[in-house]
C-alpha cells in the first residue's frame, strides 16, 4: 500500500492529492510532542513569520543577545518598527523524568545560556532545579530543540517536552526588582491568571487608597518596557518607587483616584504602542473574574486577601485552541509561588496558603489527568509549599458536539463508522481532532482512521503507525502545501496512543498574500474502522473531541467552531420548519444510545486532575445545572465537576453582576468562568478559617448545602455534570466571611 | 426644521447638522413647553380660522386702550421676551463679532478685538504639524480602532457633540434650565465659528487619507481634521459649565466633583473621535486648547460685570511640529483642579494682555439666569 492516490480537481481549477508523508525520524523521539511534525514541518506558516531577510555579514551579533548586554537606556532603539526582528522562540514545557538527566540538561543550558531561556524565577523556584518530574516553561529557538543532547535526551525517555507556537515576544532577560511587601498573619493569597484585569480597580484596594495586588505580572510581549525589564513582558509589585501604590498616588486628584491615568503611568495601557485590550472596555473577563475571586469593597480593608494577578499574552488568550497556553500558563504557576514564597518570607516567614483560579480551558486532550499542566496542578497541591489550591472551570461546551465515542453505548453491527464533521467557512484558525486510544496493544492496529473531504475524496486508512501520515496537498502550488493531515503517535505525557486530524484555516489572514492555502470548508467526513474488537468496546470506546477553536468576544474574530453533525442532536420539534440543523435539543434530552456523538464529557481538558476543585455553572433561580455547564462521561464519576456554583440569577438575568473595569460600575457575566472564581473566593475565606479545602471537601460541602428540598426533585442534577450539588454561596459564604473579617 | 434634519439617513451630515439642531432644538422644545401646558395646539389653520369666528363673536366696538409701558433702550432684560432662536442669535453675534483672525503660512491665529488697550490680543495660534507627524500617529489611530464595537454606541451619540453626556452632571433639561442649555449651546456654537476657520486654512489630511486601512466606523466629515471640533466644543462646554458650578454655593467637594467630570467627559468624547477613525491625538490637543482657551474668553464675557477692572488673558500658541509621536494626554498640557492651560513642548505661553472690554449686557445677563438656574 503507498498511499498514493490520485488528483483529482478541487474546484478551484487546482489538483488535491491524498499522499503518505513519512515523518523524520527526529520528531519520533519518545519524549517529544508529536505536535512537534506538524508545528515546525507544515504548521509553521501559521505561526512562523516569514522568514525575515538575510542579516547584513558584518553584523553577525544577534541584536537579542547583544540587547542582553547593553544597559536598558539603549535599548529604546529596539522600539523602531522593522529595525530589528526578534529571535522566533518556542514556548516549551519541559519535564525532567530521570535525576540523572539533570546534569546533561543544565550542562547544555549552561553552555548555551545565551540561547535557552528560562524566567528567572523558574531557576530560582527550588535549589535543585529543575525539579524531576515537574514541569517547567523554556523557550528554545528551533534549532536547539532539535540539537542532538536534547534529542537524545527525549528518545531516552528522560526527557519529555511539550511544545507551543512561538509568540513574537521581546525578552530583555533581566527581571525587575521585585519589592515584596509583608501581609497580616492569617492571610490568605488568592491569585488570578486571566486577561484583561485592572489591578487599580477599587474592589482589589485598601481603605487607604493603596492595592492589595502586590504582584502583576503582565505577559503580554507588547508592555514589554526596556525602562522596567522583565523576563517576559512586566511585572509591577506593590510596594516601592515604580509599584502599584506609587502609580496609584500619582494618579490621585482631590482623593479621586483616575483610573485611566493610573493605567497610563504605569505603563499598563498604552494606545500608542499597542492596542487596547478588555481593560480599556467596559467589561472585561480577567476583572470580572479577579472580583469574584477577591474582590472586596476597599472599606473591607481585605489586607488578609492579597492578590496575585497574572495577565495571559494576549495572543495565547486569542487562541482559543489553547495550544498557545499551556507554556504561560506553567510559568505563571511557578511564578504564583514564588512570589507567595517571597510574601511569606517577608511576613515573617509562615507559608501563606494561596488559591489559584483558572477560569480558562479548551476541549481536546487525554482527559484522564496525565497532561502537564494537570501534573503540575496536583503536585504544587501535593507539595504544599505554600498550601495551594486551584480552582479550574468545568467549561461551556456541553452543547457544542464536540465529542463522539466509536463504538457508541449501544453498537450498531459492524465495524465502520462515519463521523460528519462540520467545517465552517471565514475560519482562519487551524481546525484540529483527536481520537484517543488506550495504551497501544502488541497486537497491532486497533482502530484505522481515514478522513474524507467535503468533495468525497478519502485518505488511505491510516493505522497505528506513528512513522507516516496521509497528507492532503494541493498539487497545483509551489512546494504542493498541505491542506490537511491524518496521522498517528502516542502521547509522551500519559503513553496512550492517538490520531490526529488537522485542517490548515478555511479563510486566509487579511494581510496574507495569496497563493493561500487554504481547506476547503463543508461536510468532512472521519471513518472509523474498529478493527480489533476485543480492545475498542463501549466499555473503552475510542474517545474523540473536536478541539475548540471559536473566538473571544472582544477579540478579532479569527476562529469558528468545528462540530459534529448528527440528526439525533436535531430538536424533532422544529424539523417540519427546516430548523432542524440550527435549532439543538434542549439541554438534558437524551441521546440514543446507537449514535456516537455524545452530549457528554466536554469537560476542560485541563481539569481532569486528582486535585483541582473543578467548578460547574447552575442557575440560581431554578437551580438549573446551566445548559452549557460541561461534565464527564456518566460512567466514569472521577471525570466530572467536583461541584456547582451559581452563575446566573434567574432566566431574567443570565449572569452574575461584578466589578466592570472601572470602578463603580458592574457588569453582569456567565458561564462557568464566573462560578468557578466564586468557589475561588469561598475556598480562600474557608481555608483562612482553619478548613481544609479538597476535591473531598468540597465534594462534601456541595453535598451538605445542595438545597434539595427547593429542588423537589424536579431539577435534579444531570449526573455526568451535577458535580456532588450545587454549592449555595449566600448559605456557606457568611460564615467564612465573618471570619475572614476578623482579622 | 434643522433640528429634526440632524437625525435623516446621511449620517455624515448628522454630526453637522446635530449642531445646527440645538439652535431649532431648543425652538422646538419651545413648543413642548406649551404642550406641557395642557396640550394645546398655539398655531395652525384650525386654530386659525377658529380664532377668526371666535373674534368675530366676541370683539365689540373697537375701544383704542391707553399706551403700554415703555421698554427701555438695550434693558438685557428683553432677553426674556424673545424665542430661543432669537437669543441664539444674538448671543452668537455678541461672540463672534470680537473675534479676527489672521492666516499668515504656516500660522493661524484667531484673535480678541479690543476697543481699549491693544486692539488685537492673541488667543490662539496655530502651526499645523507636518505630514510626517499625522503619518507617525496612524498606528495609535489602528490600535484605538480595538475600542470600535465597546464604543459605538457613544461614537453615534455623540455625533451632535456633548450636550447629552453633560447633561446627567446635574439635572440639565430643556424645561428646567433653559439658560444653562443656551449658554452652552452658544459656546458649542462660537467654538464652531472658529474651529472651522482654522480646519479651513490649516486644511489638514483626515487620517483616512492617510491610509485606507483604517475605515472609519462614521462617515468621514468634510472638514479637516486639525483641530477636532468635537474636542474645542466638548473642552469649551466642560469648561464653561464647572466655571458656572463654581460661581454657586455649592460645596467645594462637589464643584471639583463636577469639573473632573465634565473633563473627563470631554476626554472621552475626544478620545471616542479617535476610536472611531476620523482624527488623530494630535488633533485633539489643538482642539483642547482653542476650546479651553475660548471657554475661558466666554466666562470672562458672561462674568464682566460693567465697569470691571482689566482681566489679565494669557496668549496659547500651540506647534504642531512640537507634538508628540503619543497619545492625547489631557493632563499633560491642562491643570483641571486648577482649570489652567500648561506650557509644554507643543504649548507656551508668549504674552499676556490686560483686557478691560470684556464686558457685554446680554451675555452677562445670559449667565446671571443660567447660574440661577442651579440652586
Amino acid at each position: 500500500m503507498t498511499g498514493e492516490q490520485e488528483e483529482v480537481p478541487d474546484g478551484d481549477g487546482g489538483k488535491i492529492q491524498w499522499r503518505r508523508a513519512e515523518i523524520p525520524e527526529r520528531f519520533q523521539a519518545k519524549g517529544l510532542d508529536p505536535a512537534a511534525w506538524w508545528l515546525l514541518g507544515s504548521g509553521r506558516q501559521q505561526f512562523f513569520p516569514p522568514e525575515p531577510p538575510a542579516p547584513p555579514q558584518d553584523d553577525p551579533v544577534d541584536p537579542q543577545y547583544d540587547q542582553k548586554q547593553t544597559s536598558a537606556g539603549s535599548t529604546a532603539e529596539q522600539a523602531t518598527p522593522g529595525a530589528r526582528r526578534a529571535p522566533v522562540r518556542l514556548p516549551i514545557m519541559t519535564t525532567l523524568l530521570e535525576e540523572g538527566a539533570r546534569e546533561t540538561l543544565l550542562k547544555l543550558l549552561a553552555e548555551d545560556s545565551d540561547q535557552i531561556f528560562v524566567p528567572g524565577f523558574v531557576r530560582r523556584s527550588s535549589e535543585s532545579w529543575p525539579v524531576a518530574g515537574q514541569p517547567f516553561p523554556m523557550f528554545l529557538e528551533e534549532g536547539q530543540l532539535q540539537a542532538r543532547p536534547i534529542i537524545d535526551l527525549l528518545a531516552s525517555g528522560q526527557l519529555r517536552i511539550k511544545l507551543s507556537p512561538p509568540l513574537p515576544f521581546t525578552e530583555t532577560g533581566v527581571d525587575a526588582p521585585t519589592v515584596v511587601t509583608p501581609v497580616p498573619e492569617g492571610s490568605v493569597i488568592t491569585a488570578v491568571i486571566d486577561d484583561g484585569i485592572t489591578v487599580g480597580h477599587e474592589r482589589f484596594r485598601l481603605a487607604d487608597g493603596t492595592s492589595r495586588v502586590h504582584h502583576f505580572w503582565n505577559m503580554d510581549p507588547d508592555v514589554a518596557d526596556a525602562a522596567a525589564p522583565f523576563s517576559l513582558g512586566r511585572e509591577w509589585s506593590k510596594g516601592g518607587p515604580g509599584g502599584i501604590d506609587d502609580f496609584l498616588a500619582q494618579a490621585t486628584s482631590g482623593g479621586h483616584i483616575d483610573e485611566d491615568r493610573f493605567m497610563r503611568l504605569a505603563g499598563m495601557v498604552d494606545p500608542a504602542r499597542y492596542r487596547p485590550g478588555g481593560e480599556m472596555r467596559r467589561l472585561s473577563h480577567g476583572t470580572h473574574v479577579l472580583d469574584c475571586a477577591a474582590g472586596y469593597p476597599p472599606e473591607a480593608n481585605a489586607a488578609d486577601r492579597p492578590i496575585i494577578a497574572v495577565q495571559l499574552p494576549r495572543l495565547a488568550v486569542e487562541d482559543t485552541t489553547g495550544a498557545t497556553m499551556e507554556v504561560y500558563l506553567s510559568a505563571a504557576l511557578h511564578y504564583i509561588r514564588d512570589r507567595a514564597r517571597a510574601i511569606a518570607i517577608a511576613s515573617g516567614g509562615v507559608p501563606i496558603p494561596v488559591v489559584v483560579n483558572l477560569s480558562y480551558g479548551f476541549t481536546a486532550g487525554a482527559h484522564d489527568g496525565s497532561s502537564d499542566m494537570e501534573r503540575l496542578f496536583d503536585q504544587f497541591v501535593d507539595e504544599a509549599n505554600p498550601p495551594m489550591q486551584f480552582t479550574l472551570s468545568a467549561g461551556n461546551g456541553h452543547l457544542s458536539r464536540g465529542y463522539a465515542v466509536v463504538p457508541p453505548p449501544d453498537p450498531a453491527p459492524g465495524p465502520d463508522y462515519v463521523l460528519e464533521w462540520r467545517v465552517l467557512p471565514d475560519d482562519r484558525t487551524p481546525t484540529l481532532m483527536q481520537l484517543w486510544l488506550d495504551e497501544p496493544v502488541a497486537s497491532g492496529d486497533r482502530i484505522t482512521v481515514a478522513l474524507e473531504t467535503p468533495g468525497g475524496e478519502t485518505s488511505t486508512p491510516l493505522g497505528e503507525d506513528p512513522t507516516a501520515a496521509q497528507t492532503l496537498t494541493l498539487t497545483g502550488l509551489p512546494g504542493a502545501p498541505e491542506i490537511a493531515s491524518v496521522r498517528y503517535a502516542v502521547d509522551p505525557a500519559s503513553g496512550r496512543g492517538y490520531f490526529e486530524l488537522r485542517l490548515v484555516p478555511t479563510a486566509p489572514l487579511p494581510e496574507t498574500a495569496p497563493p493561500h492555502v487554504l481547506a476547503p470548508a463543508g461536510l468532512w467526513r472521519v471513518h472509523v474502522t474498529i478493527v480489533d474488537p476485543a480492545e475498542v468496546t463501549a466499555a473503552r470506546p475510542v474517545r474523540i473531541w473536536v478541539q475548540r477553536d471559536d473566538s473571544i468576544p472582544g477579540y478579532p474574530l479569527r476562529g469558528r467552531q468545528s462540530f459534529l453533525e448528527h440528526p439525533a442532536h436535531w430538536d424533532p420539534t422544529f424539523a417540519e420548519y427546516a430548523l432542524a440543523p440550527v435549532q439543538p435539543l434542549p439541554a438534558n434530552a437524551a441521546i440514543a444510545d446507537d449514535v456516537p456523538v455524545r452530549r457528554e464529557f466536554m469537560l476542560n481538558a485541563l481539569a481532569t486532575g486528582r486535585r483541582p476543585l473543578v467548578i460547574g455553572a447552575y442557575e440560581n433561580k431554578r437551580r438549573f445545572a446551566e445548559p452549557y455547564s460541561a461534565g464527564g462521561p456518566h460512567a466514569r464519576p472521577c471525570w466530572r465537576s467536583i461541584a456547582l456554583v451559581d452563575a446566573a440569577d434567574g432566566p431574567a438575568h443570565p449572569g452574575k453582576l461584578a466589578a466592570g473595569t472601572r470602578s463603580g460600575s458592574w457588569a453582569a457575566m456567565n458561564g462557568t468562568s464566573v462560578a468557578t472564581p466564586r468557589m475561588a473566593k469561598l475556598a480562600a475565606n474557608a481555608i483562612a478559617a482553619g478548613w481544609p479545602v479538597t476535591q473531598f471537601t468540597v465534594r462534601v460541602a456541595a453535598s451538605l448545602f445542595d438545597d434539595r428540598t427547593l429542588a423537589r426533585g424536579r431539577t435534579d442534577l444531570p449526573p455526568d455534570r451535577g458535580g456532588c450539588g450545587r454549592l449555595r454561596l449566600e448559605r456557606t459564604a457568611p460564615v467564612a466571611r465573618g471570619v475572614a473579617r476578623e482579622t | 426644521m434643522a433640528g429634526t434634519s440632524g437625525f435623516g439617513p446621511d449620517q455624515g451630515h448628522q454630526g453637522h447638522q446635530g449642531h445646527q439642531g440645538h439652535q431649532g432644538h431648543q425652538g422646538h422644545q419651545g413648543h413642548q413647553g406649551h404642550q406641557g401646558h395642557g396640550g394645546y395646539d398655539f398655531d395652525g389653520a384650525g386654530i386659525a380660522s377658529a380664532l377668526i369666528t371666535s373674534h368675530d363673536g366676541l370683539i365689540g366696538t373697537f375701544a383704542p386702550p391707553p399706551e403700554p409701558n415703555h421698554l427701555a433702550l438695550g434693558d438685557p432684560a428683553h432677553l426674556q421676551r424673545w424665542s430661543p432662536q432669537v437669543r441664539a442669535l444674538m448671543f452668537d453675534q455678541e461672540l463672534a463679532a470680537r473675534l479676527v483672525f489672521d492666516f499668515t503660512d504656516p500660522t493661524a491665529t484667531v484673535s480678541y478685538l479690543n476697543v481699549t488697550g491693544p486692539a488685537l490680543h492673541p488667543l490662539v495660534s496655530m502651526t499645523r504639524p507636518t505630514e510626517a507627524t499625522f503619518a507617525q500617529q496612524l498606528p495609535i489611530v489602528h490600535n484605538y480602532s480595538a475600542l470600535r464595537s465597546d464604543r459605538a454606541n457613544e461614537i453615534l451619540a455623540q455625533l451632535p457633540g456633548p450636550m447629552a453626556f453633560l447633561t446627567p452632571l446635574s439635572i440639565l433639561r430643556p424645561d428646567r434650565t433653559r439658560w444653562i442649555l443656551e449658554l452652552l449651546g452658544a459656546v458649542q456654537r462660537i467654538v464652531q465659528y472658529v474651529q472651522v476657520r482654522f480646519k479651513h486654512a490649516l486644511a489638514c489630511r483626515r487620517p483616512s487619507e492617510y491610509s485606507a486601512q483604517l475605515m472609519p466606523m462614521i462617515l468621514t466629515p468634510g472638514h479637516g481634521t486639525l483641530p477636532s471640533g468635537h474636542a474645542g466644543e466638548s473642552f469649551a462646554m466642560a469648561y464653561v459649565l464647572s466655571a458656572l458650578f463654581d460661581a454657586t454655593a455649592f460645596d467645594a467637594a462637589h464643584k471639583a466633583q463636577v469639573r473632573r467630570l465634565a473633563f473627563d467627559i470631554a476626554a472621552r468624547v475626544a478620545q471616542n473621535r479617535i476610536v472611531a477613525g476620523v482624527h488623530f491625538p494630535v488633533d485633539n490637543i489643538a482642539g483642547a486648547t482653542l476650546g479651553i482657551t475660548l471657554g475661558d474668553l466666554a466666562v470672562r464675557r458672561m462674568m464682566a460685570e460693567e465697569g470691571a477692572a482689566a482681566e489679565n488673558v494669557a496668549s496659547w500658541a500651540f506647534d504642531g511640529t512640537a507634538a508628540p509621536n503619543a497619545d492625547f494626554d489631557l493632563h499633560e498640557m491642562f491643570d483641571v483642579a486648577g482649570a489652567t492651560l500648561q506650557a509644554t513642548a507643543y504649548l507656551s505661553t508668549p504674552s499676556t494682555n490686560a483686557l478691560s472690554d470684556l464686558h457685554s449686557p446680554i451675555l452677562n445677563y445670559l449667565w446671571t439666569q443660567a447660574r440661577g438656574e442651579l440652586s
